[in-house]
């Protein structure tokens, strides 16, 4: 896995400098998860946005009665996790592996290590992550006005 | 020990004695994976012989106690064979006596038999002369008369005797045939007993097999015990040996000497300092870390927060991204030249 390559591609880190990916380079854990497995639970205290390298994860949720609905599929190079960057809320659903996978970890602890040592390169970060929340809100409520 | 610039820490780091001593470092690392793999393969392999000695001494016990059994069950067999051929004479005794008995019954009825059929032949020729007087001729038809009722009775004893010889006759074959069984069952044992002593004498053969083998198997696993120790006490050496080592790094680096890690208080800010990692950590700590790079830490907080070190060099203050990302809309996005 070439770090450099798998960050320049995602669009969290659309318009980075060279100088900002190579300190997330640094600053990104690699992590591997098997099928099956669960990469967080929904209502976890959520620290960390994860990006997808190789393979696709479910997003679950699980209802009041306790079965479990997927919501979405997400594959490489999407990311997740990142609402609880923000918020640091607990996680609002479930990932779980659908094949191997293999993931970049970035904490919020080396974000903010990132935040101070470029603010901007942050500021787009969360712009970013801003952009990717404001589509997926437009698309729930342009399904929402579909069923109205 | 003093506070360093980072350009000083670099340039301890490049010291030709500090790049040695980071070769040894992992030579001995090296080593040391090496010798306790060795130990751990030692010890493994000394447990499976030890198990396997001992599966082999319960199996050999296991042999030994069915030959036992089998000489057992042969003996019993044996004296089984003795008792039906005890039974086997007497019964034959029977079956003579019975001969005997039926054999003179024969006789009896053949003797009967010829007397019957010349009475009766005797009498089918006798006919009543032409007597002249009444008295002479009635005295004939009386004679005639009991001549044929003692024929009768003649008739009935050799029917008599005729079935008293079938009953004995069939006693004797039933006899015989007792006999017969009884010598067969008497072979039948007989050669079971014999097979039972081979597979006996061979299971006492396999047992002492097995007993050398769980022997052998326990002189392997002492030795196996022993290079295991072995390999075990090079591993306390070269573990001193790194330890040794360590002490090493603090007096030519002039820095703080910690178990996995060697430090400087940083010059640029009294509040931090800088950290080598003396081993690469791909995890375990809050991002990857590798062996002879320079990172940052908050003095109070150490190795439970790492962060790479700041960018060197210009600053950028004539990035004017963000001021393009507001001139243009944030739906024209980030990244555009």
């Amino acid at each position: 896995m070439n770090k450099t390559e798998v960050l320049q591609a995602s669009r969290l880190f659309e318009g980075l400098i060279p100088d900002e990916i190579e300190m997330l380079c640094e600053i990104t854990q690699k992590k591997a998860f098997k099928a099956g497995e669960v990469v967080f639970e929904q209502g976890d205290v959520g620290d960390s946005l994860y990006i997808l390298v190789d393979g696709s994860v479910d997003v679950v949720r699980k209802r009041d009665d306790g079965s479990e609905h997927v919501i979405a599929t997400l594959e490489a190079p999407d990311f997740f996790g990142e609402m609880s960057l923000i918020d640091k809320e607990y996680r609002s659903a479930s990932i779980r592996a659908r094949a191997d996978i293999s993931m970049l970890c970035l904490t919020n602890e080396n974000l903010h290590s990132f935040a101070r040592v470029y603010k901007n390169g942050f500021t787009l970060v969360v712009i970013n992550i801003a952009r990717v929340l404001s589509t997926r809100l437009r698309e729930t409520n342009e399904k929402l006005a579909a069923k109205m | 020990m003093k506070a360093l610039w980072l350009r000083e820490v670099k340039e301890v780091l490049d010291r030709e004695e500090v790049r040695s001593w980071w070769e040894k470092l992992d030579a001995l690392d090296r080593r040391l994976a090496e010798a306790r793999e060795r130990h751990e393969e030692l010890l493994a392999q000394a447990s499976l012989v030890v198990h396997r000695a001992e599966m082999t001494q319960r199996k050999a016990i296991d042999t030994l106690y069915s030959a036992g059994e089998l000489e057992d069950s042969a003996a019993q067999f044996l004296a089984e064979v003795a008792e039906i051929e005890n039974k086997s004479y007497e019964a034959v005794a029977n079956f003579e006596s019975q001969r005997i008995t039926v054999s003179d019954l024969y006789s009896r009825m053949g003797a009967m038999e010829h007397r019957y059929l010349t009475a009766k032949a005797e009498l089918e020729a006798a006919g009543t002369d032409e007597a002249e007087d009444d008295e002479r001729r009635a005295e004939q038809e009386r004679a005639l008369k009991r001549r044929q009722e003692d024929l009768s009775i003649q008739e009935k004893r050799l029917e008599e005797v005729n079935a008293a010889y079938q009953r004995e006759n069939n006693r004797k074959l039933r006899l015989w045939e007792e006999v017969e069984q009884m010598w067969a069952r008497s072979l039948n044992i007989n050669l079971s007993v014999a097979e039972r002593r081979a597979k006996s004498r061979r299971a006492r053969r396999e047992a002492e097999k097995q007993f050398k083998e769980a022997e052998a198997h326990k002189r392997s696993a002492e030795s196996l015990t022993k290079e295991a120790a072995e390999a075990n006490q090079q591993v306390e050496e070269l573990k001193q040996q790194i330890k040794d080592h360590h002490r090493v790094i603090r007096e030519l680096c002039d820095c703080v000497m910690g178990e996995e890690f060697i430090y400087w208080p940083r010059r640029e800010n009294n509040k931090d300092a800088y950290c080598v990692p003396l081993r690469d950590h791909p995890s375990g700590y809050n991002i990857e870390i590798y062996a002879r790079s320079v990172y940052l830490i908050n003095r109070q907080r150490g190795v439970e927060f790492i962060e790479p070190l700041p960018p060197e060099g210009e600053s950028r203050e004539d990035d004017d991204r963000l001021d393009e990302f507001f001139r243009r809309g944030s739906e024209k996005a980030v990244g555009e030249d």
